[in-house]
């Protein structure tokens, strides 16, 4: 689980390098769940 | 848009709950579009057969318990009438070319600009043909959406008539499949949540899903599959069976409606890349294993691999997202679900229930334990089956009468099977908690898990009764709502048009600036609900489990 986790997120960095808004958007998000565990 | 080639439209709208798309191709198959019924409820399709048969003034003759085979029966009943209703209409809407504001001005206002059928007819309005050309073209051109079903393979209760248990083929999905293949439809079933080797070995009996001598499947299968592998070990399963998957339908586990299915955590990105890069690989595999098993049972054998399509859906939600998917992953189609809730000419939910709808925000939307399966159920808070719920928890009588019994799967107190959600199961948990002596908190938490249990069965099909003015008698007027979590995003009742103005960017219905990409909300629900699923293990932690969490989130955050 956190195996497939951890490579989804990779994929989407690279999928959305371009891409700003999708990418602040991931970073924002792990930085707020992460800081929760 | 990409190189593909669409005839009318490329998406589809997904089965949701048990009546909210019951009769949504009565209302939109004639347009194209492709909607799905759910063949969990023979007693409700029996209710809108009578219904609709006195609408359209057709023939009606009652299927009662007390007839042989009476579900698939029933069944094959309603497919057949919405079959020559959704003909009817259609051939109704070809006539309609030289309205102004007919039926055929709206199918062609609603397909998309890229469409083949579309381009046709703009092309004859340019070059001025007449109107009896256009109708000629029409009538020969014109394509209807598919009135497809969708069986949850493990809702497979088995069955008893006259007090004797019946053959496996009478159990309920058995009994499901039956009666699509006895039906006069020439579409797909949609096979979900997971493999029934049982129910997939059931199919070689069925004749009309082997090809014709020309190919051709008259009845087909679609996949809902949740990664690759889990589709090359089902495809390879039912092509020895001599079955054809026709779509791989790749389903986000979390950011979908109804049942969850969140286990792995595998992505929708990386799921789709991995189709899109093993296309052929897949497909030649699964026709090696497919021409031997036909050749074996003395069926045509076709030289090359029959069509397949590779479709998509769960949390879509723009009409970036959608161009994106069909590009980036080369898809045939993706569904839309969620959003045509709030579409009352293509989905049937009452006005309570869409109000509650429409208010929803991130916050109301939730994933539940209220499903008798024991799988993780995404809901909305204060659905008026809870608030039925409650009320019979605050007169001392909580669970259901179990008036459908489809869910019938727990033997933990009885011989017999029963249903979680059941007055008679949760007397006997509520019961058996008091006699375990449990520390006041561990009760309390037990107490409120067993009695959240809800009656789905009824609960998720009881809309299609109160739209249509039916008794809610037996059901009560409580409806259990299921949508995904992209519900949040969308606020007002909308036409047909105006959604499919929406999916193709013509319009906007997104009214929250702050909604993320499909796959990042994917990404937010796994991570929840892996931090949930940490917080529980550690709440009760093995050495190897507490470990790997702790190595885990070392990991996560060092990186990121």
């Amino acid at each position: 689980m956190a195996k497939n986790l951890e490579n989804g997120i990779n994929y989407y960095k690279d999928l959305f390098t371009n891409q700003t808004e999708i990418l602040n958007q991931l970073v924002g998000l792990k930085i707020t769940t992460l800081s929760n565990e | 848009m990409s190189n593909k080639i669409f005839n009318t439209h490329s998406f589809h709208i997904p089965v949701m709950g048990i009546g909210f798309t019951l009769d949504s191709p009565i209302k939109v198959v004639a347009y194209g579009i492709s909607s799905t019924i759910s063949l969990v409820d023979d007693v409700l399709m029996e209710k809108l057969r009578a219904f609709y048969s006195e609408k359209f003034s057709l023939p009606f003759e009652t299927i009662t318990n007390k007839v042989n085979d009476s579900r698939a029966k029933r069944i094959t009943a309603y497919l057949n009438m919405v079959d020559q209703i959704v003909k009817s209409k259609f051939e109704q809407l070809k006539q309609s070319v030289a309205e102004k504001g007919g039926e055929f001005e709206k199918y062609m206002n609603m397909l998309p600009d890229y469409a083949e059928i579309k381009k046709q007819f703009n092309s004859f309005i340019d070059n001025n043909k007449t109107i009896e050309e256009i109708k000629n073209w029409a009538n020969t051109h014109l394509q209807m959406g598919s009135i497809d079903v969708n069986i949850m393979t493990k809702l497979d209760k088995e069955n008893k008539f006259n007090n004797e248990k019946l053959p496996v083929i009478y159990n309920d999905a058995h009994a499901a499949l039956r009666g699509f293949a006895n039906s006069n439809l020439h579409s797909s079933i949609v096979l979900s949540a997971g493999m029934n080797p049982r129910l997939y070995a059931y199919f070689e009996q069925l004749d009309n899903f082997f090809p014709d001598q020309n190919g051709n499947l008259e009845k087909k299968v679609i996949l809902k599959i949740s990664d690759y592998r889990s589709a090359l070990i089902q495809g390879k399963f039912l092509a020895k069976k001599g079955i054809w998957i026709s779509d791989y339908r790749v389903e986000s586990g979390l950011n979908c409606g109804g049942h969850a299915f969140g286990s792995d955590a595998s992505l929708m990105g990386r799921i789709l890349e991995e189709f899109k890069q093993n296309k052929p690989e897949l497909i030649n595999a699964i026709h090696q294993v497919y021409v031997a098993a036909l050749a074996e049972k003395n069926k045509f054998v076709p030289a090359e691999p029959l069509p397949v399509k590779f479709t998509a859906q769960g949390g879509v939600g723009t009409a970036k997202e959608h161009q994106f998917l069909i590009e980036k992953y080369e898809l045939d189609s993706i569904g839309w679900g969620t959003p045509f809730l709030l579409v009352p000419e293509a989905t049937t939910v009452d006005n309570e229930t869409l109000d509650l709808l429409c208010k929803a925000k991130e916050n109301d939307l939730y994933l539940s334990n209220i499903s008798p399966l024991g799988v993780p159920f995404n809901s909305l808070k204060g659905n008026t089956k809870d608030v039925e719920r409650l009320e019979w928890i605050a007169k001392g009588r909580p669970g259901s009468s179990c008036p459908r019994e489809f869910a019938k799967l727990n033997t933990d107190f009885t011989e017999e099977v029963i249903c979680t959600a059941s007055r008679q199961y949760q007397d006997l948990k509520l019961k058996s908690l008091q006699l375990q002596n449990l520390p006041k908190d561990e009760f309390a938490v037990a107490n409120e898990l067993a009695m959240q249990k809800t009656c789905l069965c009824v609960g998720l099909g009881t809309s299609a009764l109160l739209v249509n003015g039916l008794s809610t008698r037996t059901e009560g007027p409580g409806v259990a709502v299921c949508p995904g979590p992209n519900m949040a995003y969308y606020s007002k009742i909308v036409s047909l048009q105006t959604m499919c103005n929406h999916i193709y960017g013509k319009e906007n219905l997104v009214d929250n600036p702050n909604r993320p990409h499909v796959f990042l909300k994917e990404l937010e629900l796994n991570l929840d609900y892996y931090h949930n699923q940490l917080k529980s293990y550690l709440a009760k932690p093995t050495d190897l489990v507490k470990k790997t969490a702790e190595q885990y989130g070392k990991k996560l955050r060092k990186r990121y």
